[in-house]
């Protein structure tokens, strides 16, 4: 993904594993990263797979998650595909 | 002892920790990095910083002040002071009303018509600071802050622009923000 | 756009690596966590990189992921929380059940009491039970909230579900008027309902009620006549809470019964006076519904509730309060009322958010009776416009109707602005003013134009001048201007209240009170005078008919006068009344007014005080200062605000600049004193007047108060008006001491402004404190 950037990773929808002791994954829409690498996501739901049969999440709205507590940030991937599609046609376009 | 006052580095990370630590100590309102990102990084050069010379062994600062200033209601510029905090060691010797000057000194010369803030009606100290500064309690606001006191909304004028209501000052100019279409 | 193939598509997958692929909840998914780190380390240090619509500030109020103030995840919970379970009893015995359900009933009151009077949250208190939360937890499939537990127990499953369905109702209605906008989610109440569907599916009224009746019999054949402390501590429980599912009758039904609300006052009289100790089953209050529930708050502790029945007992109280609007006879009870029943104390935040609805109705109508713009004619009649001119003028003519309908619509609009604002807590109900200023004014100017319509066809009344040159009397913005001007006067005493302004702004403040007051003075004159000649006009008419030889002419004018008689005479009188009351209130606030201004001139006099903010620092500006403060009435049509050297001028006008050793000083000092009495006496007499007719119901034939319906509250102001000619004299006397004796050190003394035990707060003394060294 070397031809993408932050720009086109801001505004998409992140799920973001962090420091806790269970399994939690924390969904939500990145609205903004600074350099450090801290997100601000929104919207977010936090899903815990404990439980395979009744998934527990609950919605927190708008979640700043410091760098250091992040363990894993993932994307979907056909989006992040779709991504880089759009930049490398714009790019052969250009060329 | 000599405090020096520089204004923020916004490159400098552990300035940036130390000042979140000065403040996150004082304050009993719960702040997230994302606060500190607001002021800071849209208006580092509204940061001020004082460091102890004489301590060689640090260079972190032991205060801090930190503003932000923007249009209100497309009728005025408006100076904001968002946080202000000093080490509790270096209290009571005019560092914080040092800090305050410098930032109003820096927020006058980009043409601020006013300066405003909020602070506790409890908090005399910071009521005595910045009264003595020529700061106004223009309202009351009820129940303002998390742990459930009133509040104080205090106004420095600096132009005559600070005081027209800003409904008189828009149609005085023929310009209103919220009619230009971005 | 390009339209993606999937050839490009498998290409472009092809290019990420496939080892750090996985699949979350059937979506596959990417990590990108190194290369996000890769881009951020490409940053400048102060870049941010966000959505560009999205504003940053909005990121000041976020959650933080292992931040214990701003994560609630993090909240630590016991075994007994974990596992706790509603569905099974908890005590080993009969009795240790019902002690168990009478505990959490009781806890839950409480909370009620800590919401609602204490200003928690709901989720550290009536959230934080998990009875509560295992009813209103629903499924979004589920239509309604059952009441009931399954622990095959009555107690529990009946009554206590029952209790936990009840309150929730309450609190729903509750949240209902919080979207009505009556009063504001965080400063005058909290509805953090943690994304719980189960509030907007409860049962019907009707049903909830059923249910706690049910409980309270059953409760009642249990224990037949064998009632303990518990179980009657229960049914008086589920009694009141009853009485709190009844409450939202104000509004639904628009009821003034009060029968449920005396009934409240009793239990929470009886518990009070018969508090149980007993605990609650260990986990079922918990924070665990932060943790694990919707929730976009930093965590907060459980309430510990304190012995807080006595706030029900404030709640029916103060509801008992506004329901008496019901029986409002004229538009100045009204105006009465509003203006006294929040006034000196804030009233509980059920009542002020009641009061506008129950006061104007969903269709617009004030207490069900009258439509806002026949509520504006009223106070318009009940003031300058009976036997006006103009009424007939308006009656005739569509034109003019027409002209005049839309202004008396904007001032309709303002009307029931000044009638919401009343009930607002009490800094808002201050800056409520703020705006509101700007309303009448405008509305003022409009009516002024349309009037000036009528005095060019020559058809006004006027009344004559001191100078004898005749004025308009212009009755519909006389009004206006009278309804803006005590607001204004309020607007600025209210400071006082809310300590809003420095010892060095009292003169400032008080002055223009004082300059506010001699022109609605003016004014109330006009009208006053207007009304009185009217009456003479009657009584003329009498003699003129005496005069007259029998007649048709004399039959003719006897037939009006008789009209006239019945159908103006008694409204005029009543209006001029009202106007000797509002004259006694204008003069009393223009008395003290004075009389605070000249005690500022002394203190300047002997240099303990300035009217400019102390020139500490370089910032310090104080014609911007003083020209902040009055922002609020620069703008203001009439009266216009005198400028900052006319304020100057005054004080220098008052203070005396001899020597203060000189036996010229004391002279001057003793002049001023003198003065400053008759300034008392002058407000005495007044607040004495206005007392005496509020104390006989406004039936002695001088004054008309209006206060009828809101007695108590009324004289509780007027005599704390008292109590500060008192106070304030008292002042007065130990500062002439003080100069007198030279016991004022200029380095050592400073003015405060000081609230006294049974005075107005709107009228705090300058007081000379010595600084500690």
């Amino acid at each position: 993904m070397e031809e993408l950037s932050l720009e086109d990773i801001v505004g998409n929808t992140l799920y973001v594993t962090v420091t806790y002791d269970e399994d939690i994954v924390l969904v939500g829409k990145l609205e903004a990263i600074d350099a450090q690498g801290n997100l601000l996501i929104n919207f977010v739901k936090e899903q815990s797979n404990k439980n395979q049969k009744s998934p527990h999440q609950r919605m927190l709205g708008l979640v700043s998650i410091p760098r250091d507590t992040i363990v894993s940030i993932r994307m979907e991937k056909d989006v992040l595909a779709k991504k880089q599609v759009l930049k490398q046609d714009l790019l052969s376009k250009v060329i | 002892m000599s405090i020096i006052y520089k204004p923020l580095d916004i490159n400098n990370l552990s300035h940036f920790n130390k000042i979140k630590e000065l403040i996150d100590i004082d304050l009993s309102e719960p702040y997230s990095i994302w606060v500190y990102r607001y002021f800071l990084n849209q208006w580092p050069e509204l940061v001020f910083l004082a460091f102890d010379s004489d301590n060689t062994s640090t260079d972190l600062p032991i205060g801090c002040i930190i503003a932000k200033s923007e249009s209100h209601r497309g009728a005025r510029l408006r100076g904001y002071i968002g946080m202000l905090a000093v080490d509790s060691s270096y209290r009571k010797r005019g560092i914080a009303k040092r800090l305050v000057e410098i930032a109003i000194e820096k927020m006058v010369e980009d043409g601020c018509d006013e300066i405003m803030l909020e602070t506790e009606v409890e908090n005399k100290i910071a009521l005595r600071l910045y009264e003595g500064m020529g700061f106004l309690r223009v309202k009351r606001m009820y129940r303002y802050y998390l742990n459930e006191g009133d509040a104080f909304k205090l106004i420095l004028p600096l132009t005559k622009r600070a005081c027209i209501r800003s409904t008189f000052l828009v149609n005085e100019q023929g310009v209103n923000d919220s009619n230009i279409v971005i | 756009m390009a339209p993606i193939d999937n050839e490009s598509l498998h290409k472009s997958l092809d290019n990420l690596s496939l080892n750090n692929e996985s699949t979350f909840n059937n979506v596959k998914l990417v990590d990108i966590t190194t290369q996000l780190d890769h881009f951020c380390s490409k940053l400048e240090p102060k870049a941010i990189v966000k959505e560009p619509l999205f504003d940053l500030f909005q990121g000041t109020h976020s959650l933080e992921i292992n931040n214990p103030k701003l994560d609630s995840y993090l909240i630590p919970l016991t075994k007994e929380e974990i596992e706790f379970d509603c569905d099974v009893k908890h005590g080993a015995t009969p009795e240790e059940d019902l002690k168990y359900v009478a505990s959490i009933s009781d806890r839950l009151l409480r909370y009620v009491v800590s919401w609602l009077n204490e200003y928690q949250s709901l989720p550290t208190t009536l959230l934080s039970c998990r009875y509560m939360e295992r009813l209103l937890n629903i499924k979004p499939s589920q239509q309604q909230v059952y009441i009931s537990y399954e622990t095959g127990d009555p107690l529990y499953d009946k009554a206590l579900a029952s209790l936990v369905i009840g309150v929730s109702y309450f609190a729903t209605f509750i949240k209902g008027l919080l979207f009505k906008r009556v009063i504001y989610e965080e400063e005058d109440l909290n509805f953090n309902f943690m994304g719980i569907q189960g509030f907007d599916k409860l049962p019907e009224q009707e049903d909830v009620l059923h249910a706690l009746t049910e409980s309270i019999e059953y409760i009642f054949k249990l224990y037949g006549n064998n009632l303990n402390d518990y179980s009657t501590h229960l049914i008086n429980i589920l009694k009141a809470v009853r009485c709190l599912v009844k409450i939202e009758n104000v509004i639904t039904k628009y009821s003034n019964e009060t029968d449920y609300l005396d009934k409240l006052i009793q239990i929470a009289t009886y518990l009070d006076g018969n508090e149980l100790k007993f605990d609650v089953p260990m986990g079922s209050f918990s924070m665990s519904i932060q943790k694990s529930f919707s929730n976009q708050f930093p965590p907060k502790q459980v309430v510990t509730p304190g012995k807080n029945y006595l706030g029900l007992t404030t709640m029916a109280q103060d509801i008992k309060l506004i329901l008496r609007v019901a029986e409002i006879d004229t538009a100045v009870e009204a105006l009465q009322f509003a203006s006294f029943f929040n006034k000196l104390k804030q009233r509980h935040v059920l009542a002020r958010a009641l009061f506008p609805l129950f006061l104007v109705r969903e269709n617009g109508e004030v207490i069900g009776k009258f439509s806002l713009e026949d509520f504006v004619f009223s106070h318009c009649m009940e003031f300058s416009l009976m036997s006006a001119k103009i009424v007939n003028e308006i009656n005739a003519s569509d034109e003019l109707n027409n002209l005049l309908s839309p202004r008396l619509q904007e001032c309709a609009n303002v009307l029931y602005e000044f009638y919401q604002n009343t009930s607002q807590n009490t800094a808002r109900y201050r800056q409520g003013y703020n705006r509101q200023l700007l309303l009448w004014d405008s509305a003022q100017a409009q009516l002024e134009t349309v009037e000036m319509t009528l005095i060019s066809n020559k058809v006004h009344d006027v009344v004559k001048n001191n100078d004898g040159s005749e004025i308009p009397l212009m009755p519909y913005a006389s009004w206006v201007f009278t309804m803006k001007v005590i607001a204004m006067i309020e607007f600025v005493l209210k400071g006082f209240d809310l300590e809003v302004y420095k010892p060095f702004e009292t003169f400032d403040m008080y002055y223009y009170t004082y300059h506010l007051s001699h022109q609605l003075q003016a004014c109330l004159d006009k009208v006053h005078q207007f009304i009185v000649k009217k009456i003479d006009s009657i009584h003329s008419m009498n003699k003129k008919i005496k005069k007259l030889k029998a007649g048709e002419k004399k039959e003719k004018l006897k037939l009006t006068y008789t009209t006239i008689m019945e159908e103006e005479t008694p409204q005029l009188q009543t209006n001029k009344q009202y106007l000797n009351y509002l004259l006694l209130q204008c003069n009393m606030n223009k008395s003290l007014s004075l009389f605070q201004v000249l005690q500022f001139a002394i203190l300047k006099s002997v240099k303990l005080i300035d009217n400019k903010a102390p020139l500490s620092s370089k910032f310090v500006k104080p014609e911007l200062i003083h020209n902040l403060r009055f922002k609020t009435f620069s703008s203001i049509g009439v009266p216009e605000l005198p400028d900052y050297k006319s304020f100057q001028e005054t004080l220098e006008g008052f203070v005396i600049h001899e020597d203060v050793n000189s036996p010229s000083f004391v002279a001057q000092l003793e002049r001023i004193k003198t003065y400053m009495i008759v300034q008392i006496n002058e407000a005495t007499k007044c607040i004495k007047t206005i007392i005496r007719a509020i104390e006989a119901n406004d039936k002695n034939g001088e004054v008309f108060t209006g206060t009828r319906l809101i007695k108590d509250d009324a004289l509780h102001y007027y005599n704390k008006y008292l109590g500060s000619t008192l106070t304030l004299q008292a002042n007065l006397e130990k500062l002439i001491e003080r100069i007198k004796n030279k016991s004022i050190k200029n380095d050592e003394s400073t003015v405060i402004l000081e609230f006294q035990p049974d005075s107005s707060t709107y009228f705090p003394t300058l007081t000379v404190v010595d600084q500690q060294k």
